[in-house]
């Protein structure tokens, strides 16, 4: 069996980290593969269930990326988004949901180097806890086969 | 065919439900777990919960379950390919220990699923279906069996009825030929007996009102400002209809993965809101009285003239489960002497 | 009792309101939820310590919508309620005479919001013990035990909805398990499908939940769903000293945020 490859589904903010992932590539610095990345126009935009959509979609681990404080498009976006993260968190530690495979970022339109080192970070630590299984099953157990 | 009847000790039944589940047959059988009595797979008699009144969701599960699958699908280049379920491969399953109310609520269901169309896979469940009940010795202040034409010793919709005579001993009617079929395949359990009187045995209720009043007020009171007085405090759940014996409303869900996909049949209930909501955004149904009113109306107009029977078996369930007390039985009442 | 039932036949005698909602005998030696018009039917009404259920709910359903003015019989949940449906602006104080009851029963007359926000902070709240020990329990699991015990917790739920519909804080006109141009929330009360509706529930209810413990009270199948909320509103108080239902005034934590908020967990 070939190694196992894990699929990352990056939540990004159209106005720094997908800039930034941009940047990333123009500077032709080479990130791994294994993300795939879906632009939203805030951080604050991205509905926590759409994490737990991308687990139920086969992902092993998930960015959630946007601006740096202060910097959000929308002046509090961001701000807002921080809040519900941490609460999301909670909520998944105690439902035993592993937030190993969750990771949070300010990645600016500038920076391109620690938008490669994220994706590349998350994707070995995703890669030494395996595929997730647990929900992946949950999530298909009834729909497939 | 004619009610054969026998007589069953305790010991002898120990034997014939582990003679079920030797032969491969699911029995489910009310199950206490953390104070709740509910219908759940046993293996011996001693798993079995013979106290608890009802419980609290009906055995209907076990024909129509909350959530069932009813085809597979797979999207290929060119084309769709739709895997039907099998239900030539439905296991055989004994409902074991069920109230008299519950095997009743089999024949509203059946009506609604198998009348002039035939849901395959329901009628596949129901016919791998043998139902063993026993008769009640208690009734709480919810049950009104009696007022619905049913009672504590009714042998409607039940293949077997037992009744407990003595502390040890059954009286066993035998109702239909798959009952009959148990019997023939277990003779050295039962023991013959002449009739049995069972009333001293069965639990003593009152009745309220006929059905047949309920059906003939209903003509006269659509328009009725009761259903705004009745619907008062209801909160607009579906526990009702979900713990409803004889409830068969359902969603039909499709859930894709992929290139694959299943189709789901869900329970659903006319008490939501969403259950008659048009893509128009126009809703028949808009109030929460009015989906009530299609409840009592559905269970003791519509049915009774389409299908020719009530979709009520009186056992109370909606009322135990409701968190605002909204009493089938009490508001029927009101109906009847309208 | 005599002091709740003079009190609301004054305000429905005097015209002050239109409607009182409060409780009265149900059957089967239950209580229930009931709405007095008129100063005799009034005779109907009771308080005593089943009378748990937390009406509040009521206030956003039609009748009390239609209603010009009402007054209600409240518990210390109830008044919690109303405060936190005056902070998400759903009810005006001009509208509603809270009838303010004790956590032991005893009737301390009319409050407006401010007295209502002074006896909120008086009173105890909180789960028991027994809720509190099953969160300890929990907490204690491994990651996968918790997984495993929430889907097996789950897994009886007969998606009825029994708790939004009886949730004072769940009064969305479209919930979004209804968002289904595509289906959002899967329908199907399979063990996916349950995991995703309780886990949106919590979330919207984090910061919000006045803790009352109504899901699990009306929950047919008798799911914990009062310990997720309770956990949440704990979390909520520790990491932004922020709790519901105390205020009339009040912007929900996942409303609002400071600059300070941590996050150390932000890569």
């Amino acid at each position: 069996m070939s190694e196992f490859e894990p699929k990352i589904v990056a939540f990004v903010c159209n106005w720094c980290t997908y800039a930034g992932a941009d940047l990333t590539g123009t500077s032709r610095i080479k990130y791994a593969t294994n993300v795939r990345i879906v632009r939203f126009p805030c951080t604050g935009r991205i509905d926590y269930m759409l994490l737990t959509k991308a687990f139920a979609s086969g992902a092993d681990g998930i960015i959630v990326s946007g601006c740096h404080p202060n910097d959000c498009h929308y002046t509090s976006g961001n701000f807002h988004a921080r809040r519900r993260w941490m609460v999301f968190k909670k909520l998944c530690d105690f439902m035993g949901i592993d937030t190993r495979r969750i990771v949070f970022s300010w990645v600016s339109a500038a920076e391109g180097v620690k938008w490669a080192d994220i994706v590349n970070t998350t994707v070995e630590e995703v890669r030494k806890l395996g595929p997730y299984e647990s929900y992946h099953k949950l999530s298909t157990q009834d729909i497939l086969a | 065919m004619e009610i054969i009847n026998k007589l069953i000790d305790k010991s002898a039944l120990a034997t014939l439900i582990e003679r079920f589940t030797k032969s491969g047959k699911e029995v489910f059988a009310p199950v206490k777990s953390k104070g709740i009595s509910e219908f759940a797979r046993v293996e011996t008699i001693q798993d079995i919960d013979f106290e608890t009144i009802a419980t609290k969701q009906s055995a209907k599960s076990l024909v129509f379950p909350k959530v069932e699958k009813i085809l597979s699908y797979e999207k290929t280049f060119d084309d769709v390919i739709v895997n039907n379920v099998d239900y030539t491969q439905f296991p055989e399953v004994i409902a074991f220990g069920n109230r008299p109310c519950d095997a009743a609520g089999f024949i509203p269901l059946d009506a609604i699923f198998a009348g002039e169309l035939v849901d395959e896979i329901f009628k596949a469940r129901l016919e791998k279906l043998t139902v063993i009940s026993i008769s009640c010795k208690k009734a709480d202040d919810y049950c009104f069996c009696t007022s619905v034409n049913g009672g504590p010793g009714n042998t409607t919709g039940s293949d077997i009825l037992l009744t407990e005579t003595t502390a040890d001993e059954y009286f066993v009617e035998i109702v239909t030929e798959k009952g009959k079929a148990i019997l023939d395949a277990n003779t050295d359990l039962f023991k013959d007996t002449a009739a049995i009187d069972k009333t001293p045995f069965l639990a003593k209720l009152e009745q309220q009102f006929t059905q047949e009043v309920i059906n003939e007020k209903l003509n006269g009171i659509f328009e009725s400002d009761i259903w705004d007085k009745q619907a008062m405090r209801c909160v607009g759940c579906g526990a009702c209809a979900f713990v409803c014996p004889a409830c068969g409303c359902f969603d039909i869900q499709d859930e894709t993965k992929g290139k694959n996909g299943v189709r789901h049949r869900c329970w659903d209930s006319c008490g939501f809101k969403i259950f008659t909501l048009h893509t128009s955004g126009h809703n028949p149904r808009e109030k929460q009285a009015q989906r009530w009113r299609q409840r009592i109306y559905h269970k003791f107009s519509y049915q009774p003239e389409q299908q020719k029977l009530f979709g009520c078996v009186g056992c109370g369930r909606c009322s135990r489960a409701c968190p605002s007390d909204m009493n089938i039985a009490e508001h029927l009442k009101e109906i009847a002497v309208l | 009792m005599e002091d709740i039932k003079k009190l609301a036949r004054e305000l429905l005698a005097d015209n002050k309101v239109q409607l009182v909602l409060g409780f009265e005998n149900g059957t089967a030696n239950r209580v229930r939820p009931a709405f007095f018009t008129t100063p005799e039917a009034v005779d109907k009404l009771i308080y005593n310590e089943f009378c748990i259920q937390n009406i509040a709910l009521y206030l956003k359903k039609d009748i009390c919508q239609h209603a010009a003015s009402l007054a209600i019989t409240a518990n210390p949940n109830v008044v919690r309620s109303i405060l936190q449906l005056a902070a998400e602006n759903q009810i005006k104080e001009e509208k509603i005479k809270i009838i303010g009851i004790t956590h032991e029963g005893k009737c301390v007359g009319l409050l407006d919001f401010k007295a209502a926000e002074e006896f909120s902070k008086t009173q105890p709240k909180g789960l028991k013990d027994e809720d509190k020990a099953l969160i300890e329990k929990i907490q204690a699991m491994s990651l996968e035990e918790k997984f495993d015990y929430w889907v097996e917790a789950f897994s009886p739920c007969i998606k009825c909805y029994a708790c939004r519909a009886s949730c004072p804080m769940c009064y969305c006109g479209k919930c979004n398990v209804e968002s289904n141009n595509p289906q959002w929330i899967p329908v199907a009360p399979h063990k996916y499908g349950n995991m995703e509706w309780h886990m949106m529930r919590a979330m919207h209810l984090a910061g919000r939940c006045i803790n009352c413990g109504e899901c699990n009270r009306s929950c047919p199948v008798d799911i914990p769903l009062n310990i997720l909320s309770y956990m949440l509103s704990d979390f909520v108080l520790e990491e932004f000293e922020s709790e519901a239902g105390l205020s009339a005034v009040f912007t929900p934590a996942l409303s609002s945020y400071t600059m300070v908020d941590k996050e150390n967990f932000i890569k």
